[in-house]
């Protein structure tokens, strides 16, 4: 009567209901349920929709929100699959966070189908670890739940690239490998593009002549072109793509072999982060010594490349840069979207710097001043700009607080 | 006989016809507890918002799986159809942003959809070639030509001075309508019809169907283009509702159908035992549940070890009803 | 005599089977030339070749394993990726070298191929559902045991010298040896075989399926580890994926597994499933070489997957129309006479 069968089916449908269970377990929150903070502040509901799941610099920022901002603002975070650049995915995003009882968006993407959802649901959202193309901000600036962007502007990108270039020539670099990273790729980013615009034109300034691709090497987006000598004195070789995605750029370590061979290079001027993976790729055909820079994060990574002589400059992200976007939401959850809005009730575009680093002993400096337990911008600071608690707060002081830099935050700091 | 069977048809009881009327209850099961879990993630308040989101997000997957149902019925799937989703959303939004209207939006989806159908078609009737891996081919080559309509783009949009009129088809009672209307004329075909007969003859034995007189080669072409209207349907529905087309949309769409139609209880041998329900109960399922997770917060990693363990914990119940003795295997090549 | 014609069929065999890889490398050779490129870099470009032949090589025969047997593994992908985390965490905390790293990252696939092999065989489901809920968990441990973050050799560099020229020949010298072998002079390889073309005869003879396919699942996840190995021993590091986006790796080792089923009717599938390897292998060098754009080398990679699975499913319905239509052309000569 009872044979392994019977049994076997008996469980099934019990088994099936157990599995259920960690459903229950992980009711709230499934990361460190927040201890200490102000408990007769508001509780805030804050949804987020990272960039990627797995870059360093969104962990390092999802690790600043859950561990530090949570409990020091009263803040519960809740997270959606990053929708990479797939419209409908991020809309998906915007509405399960609006049933999860999300008050506000900090999305760290820009797709104008997602951010008008939003406002169709009544949620706050503010573009934060970058500002937005011009197009796709011009589609979004007047929706009235549209706080705006804030981060790093294009210029700054551009700015990175540039200064990047500029350091390395100025300090004798003589044999140059360009790598435009995402540039022609099917997910290209104008942030790779302006700071591969910025280093162009420093070796444009330093007399490399630039030839801009031509349609049969544009794969999509603005692609790479060639470099020339020119009055330099430098050469230059140039590559771009995805190192270790076979899915994304399949042919990339047969271009990039390609672009290396038979070459020495005292120099890579990157447009993002990844210098661990291109100095592995780089020994692998016997080319070693090269100096970096990146344009990225502050993240263990780095301090990891710093530390092993790979990286020598890097321009980049903080952990708590995110800070000035929580804010901006926290003011317009209580009312007080004006000092976070342009004036003319558009979204504003506050700018909120990068940080560098020349050096390890430099980077190490600048982690200091965003330790997790007291980031750059903590509880105190972060605090002077809620209205709640400050309504003397205007547009200008909060644009002011966005654009903190290093320096500024280390003397507040102090 | 069991002694089992015995005692119960002593008395006037079936056991056998019990259990296979709970065996076929089993997807509509793993629903309802997808429902009371909802439930209790909204304190038993869902209000009109949560009804209207879950339609928004539904629709698309509830069409394109009914489609997909009369494929896998035939004992094949179809892993293009995400791409093929993207590719008629992208040459929808190229002929309305060229003046052709929303019924013209409407009319090119549904005819590319079904061209990209009828393509799949032929390729499997004509020149016999095995569906599954075939599809993967022309995945790839979806997936180019996307990139190659889009022309060195990251997307491609309504224009912003045309895009009210799409705008007002983001409602999710006309989704509701679209998706009911498909799923009645898909049930009607596929239960009440000889397509639908023919479908399960095919899936189940092809060398019974063959010799009957089932004509394989028209079988699968109308089957592909049914499949093909839903994957145009849901990409008119999709431009309602992101308004733009990248060279990652409905990158998962594929996947996601065909995870819901296992969930919704459909045999992937297809044959006598398909239903035409699968697709609704699945996507439904689908959707609940990542909303439930969602709502309880529960949205690293972790989740998707949550997902896998329902996942299979529900298709290895529903499956009750169609496995069998030997190990499950399928022809390849 | 026998032996005369042995190996002349040997000859010819093996004349046959490197035809396709020596066709296609003579047609890009050609095409690089007329297009003044070099077919491949002077420094790193055969590494890199090699590196994609092994890449997909290793891919190719954990996919033909389960093809064959009428499984087919979404999982594949995953399982690479989990073992690559798993494996590259244990040697950095270990202080392992590359040999005893690749020892580690065999252990690893093999028991997650074997965790794939147990849930395929106690549900009995078709094995792409249980393969789609293996991808969904396994996808997820990596991320989680890792937080995200993967893991990267890049600064050991003990652990970096698996994908130089020699050892990446000896694994794929090694991985084909072993295939062959098991394959053709084990009874788990007669047994596979008897199942592949016959299921119901070979179990109602009382083989016993179950076991055969529990092993076949740890050589496929043993097989797909040398992919997470080969991967990071290259590059450096392995992120962890989210969202089933490790299937896509499975779909990109069948082109070879398809080109090898075409040579392999001259020579032994695992040799011909290399050959394969080889052949796109140049292909997509060539592509690269000459400058192809992304979109262009993937929809000429899919128009050749299509026109293969065209000749494979209709080549002996077109020989047998050329028979038919010789044997007219006879028989209307002969009434004509």
């Amino acid at each position: 009567m009872f044979t392994k069968l019977s049994i076997r089916r008996a469980l099934a449908l019990p088994l099936a209901l157990m599995t259920c269970l960690p459903l229950f377990a992980a009711c709230s929150d499934d990361t460190d349920t927040p201890s200490g903070g102000d408990t007769t502040a508001p509780k805030y509901v804050i949804g987020v929709i990272p960039f990627s799941d797995t870059a360093a610099e969104q962990i390092e920022w999802n690790n600043y929100l859950n561990d530090y901002v949570a409990a020091a603002l009263n803040v519960e975070f809740k997270f959606v699959p990053a929708p990479g650049t797939d419209s409908d995915a991020a809309v998906r995003g915007v509405e399960e966070l609006k049933l999860a009882g999300c008050q506000g968006i900090l999305g760290v993407v820009d797709t104008v189908a997602a951010i008008e959802k939003a406002n169709e649901l009544g949620m706050w959202y503010v573009r934060g670890g970058g500002l937005s193309t011009q197009e796709n901000y011009d589609a979004v600036k007047d929706l009235p739940y549209y706080l705006g962007t804030m981060g790093p502007s294009l210029e700054d990108e551009y700015a990175a690239g540039y200064s990047a270039a500029q350091y390395f020539v100025a300090n004798g670099s003589k044999d140059i490998l360009v790598y435009g990273a995402l540039l022609g790729l099917s997910i290209p980013s104008d942030m790779h593009v302006q700071r591969f615009y910025g280093i162009r034109d420093a070796l444009i300034e330093a007399g490399a002549v630039y030839t801009e691709p031509t349609s049969g090497s544009v794969v999509l987006g603005p692609g790479i072109g060639e470099f020339a000598t020119g009055t330099s004195g430098l050469n230059i070789s140039t590559i771009y793509g995805l190192a270790g995605y076979e899915a994304i750029d399949p042919t990339f370590n047969e271009r990039f072999t390609a672009a290396v061979s038979g070459k020495s290079f005292d120099t890579i001027l990157m447009s993002a982060e990844g210098s661990q993976d291109v100095n592995t790729l780089l020994s692998g055909v016997g080319i070693t010594g090269a100096r970096m820079n990146e344009v990225g994060a502050f993240t263990p990574t780095a301090q990891a490349s710093f530390e092993a002589g790979i990286l020598q400059y890097l321009v980049g992200k903080y952990p708590s840069s995110m800070g000035p976007s929580v804010v901006a939401l926290i003011n317009a959850i209580d009312g007080h979207a004006d000092v976070v809005k342009a004036a003319d009730g558009t979204g504003s575009r506050l700018q909120g710097p990068f940080w560098n680093a020349g050096s390890l002993e430099e980077f190490n400096e600048r982690m200091a001043l965003d330790a997790v337990a007291n980031p750059a911008f903590n509880k105190e600071i972060m605090e002077n700009y809620i209205v709640r608690l400050h309504p003397d707060v205007t547009r200008e002081t909060f644009a002011e607080f966005a654009a903190l830099d290093y320096d500024a935050l280390a003397k507040l700091h102090k | 006989m069991s002694a089992e069977t015995v005692t119960a048809s002593k008395k006037g009881i079936d056991l056998r016809v019990v259990m296979g009327m709970l065996r076929r209850l089993l997807p509509f099961a793993g629903l309802a507890l997808l429902i009371v879990l909802y439930l209790i993630s909204t304190n038993f308040r869902p209000t009109s918002l949560h009804i209207q989101t879950f339609i928004d997000q539904v629709a698309t997957m509830a069409i394109m799986s009914t489609g997909a149902v009369f494929i896998f019925s035939l004992g094949s799937f179809d892993i293009s159809l995400g791409v093929g989703a993207a590719v008629s959303v992208c040459l929808g939004i190229m002929a309305y942003n060229a003046g052709a209207g929303v019924v013209g939006m409407f009319l090119v989806c549904l005819v590319v959809g079904m061209a990209i159908g009828f393509v799949n078609s032929v390729l499997s009737a004509v020149f016999r070639m095995p569906v599954f891996v075939m599809t993967i081919a022309m995945m790839s080559v979806l997936t180019a030509t996307l990139q190659i309509l889009l022309g060195g783009k990251t997307d491609l949009r309504v224009t912003t001075t045309m895009v009210e009129p799409i705008k007002a088809l983001d409602n999710p009672y006309l989704r509701l309508g679209f998706v009911l209307v498909f799923f009645l004329i898909c049930l009607v075909l596929f239960n009440f019809t000889k397509m639908g007969r023919r479908n399960k003859v095919l899936g189940g034995n092809p060398k019974v169907a063959e010799q009957t007189g089932i004509s394989i080669a028209k079988q699968t072409i109308l089957t592909f283009l049914i499949s093909g209207s839903a994957v145009g349907i849901a990409a008119f529905l999709l431009i309602a509702r992101s308004r733009a087309v990248t060279a990652n949309t409905g990158v998962s769409l594929g996947m996601d159908v065909m995870m819901a139609i296992v969930f919704g209880g459909m045999p992937l041998a297809g044959g006598a035992y398909s239903k035409i329900s699968a697709g609704i109960i699945g996507s439904f399922s689908m959707v609940l549940l990542s909303q439930i997770l969602t709502m309880q917060g529960i949205t690293t990693g972790w989740s998707q070890v949550y997902k896998a363990v329902l996942f299979l914990a529900v298709v290895f119940v529903a499956s009750f009803s169609y496995r069998e003795k030997m190990l499950s295997r399928a022809e390849m090549f | 005599m026998n032996d005369a014609n042995r190996v002349k069929r040997l000859l010819k065999n093996a004349g046959l089977s490197l035809a396709v890889p020596v066709a296609t490398l003579a047609l890009m050779l050609i095409i690089c030339e007329l297009k003044g490129v070099p077919f491949w870099a002077e420094q790193g470009g055969f590494r890199a070749f090699l590196y994609a032949v092994c890449m997909s090589a290793f891919s190719a025969f954990a996919l033909g394993l389960h093809l064959f047997a009428g499984r087919f593994d979404f999982s594949l992908g995953a399982t690479a990726v989990l073992a690559g985390i798993i494996s590259g965490r244990i040697a950095i905390e270990t202080g392992m070298n590359s040999f005893t790293m690749l020892l580690t990252f065999v252990g690893v696939g093999a028991a997650l191929g074997a965790v794939s092999g147990v849930l395929y065989l106690l549900f009995n489901l078709p094995p792409m559902i249980t393969s789609l809920g293996v991808a969904l968990a396994y996808e997820g441990l990596g991320y989680g045991i890792s937080s995200g973050k993967g893991v990267n050799i890049s600064l050991v560099p003990e652990l970096l010298g698996g994908t130089g020229i020699t050892p990446m020949l000896l694994l794929l010298g090694a991985g084909l040896v072993i295939m062959y072998v098991v394959l053709n002079f084990t009874r788990f390889g007669f047994n596979y075989r008897a199942i592949q073309f016959g299921q119901k005869i070979a179990v109602d003879t009382g083989l016993n399926e179950k076991t055969n396919a529990f092993v076949c699942y740890m050589m496929c996840g043993a097989l797909v580890a040398m992919v997470g190995f080969l991967r990071l021993s290259y590059n450096g590091t392995q992120t962890a994926q989210l969202s089933l986006g490790t299937s896509a790796a499975v779909f990109s080792a069948m082109l070879p597994l398809f080109i090898g089923g075409v040579v392999a009717r001259f020579c032994d599938q695992n040799i011909a499933i290399v050959l394969g390897c080889i052949t796109t292998a140049i292909i997509s060098q060539g592509l690269a070489s000459i400058g192809v754009t992304l979109q262009q080398r993937s929809l000429i990679t899919s128009f050749l997957m299509i026109a293969i699975l065209m000749y494979s499913a209709n080549g002996e319905r077109v020989k047998a129309w050329l028979a038919k239509r010789r044997l007219q052309r006879v028989a209307a000569a002969s009434v004509a006479a």
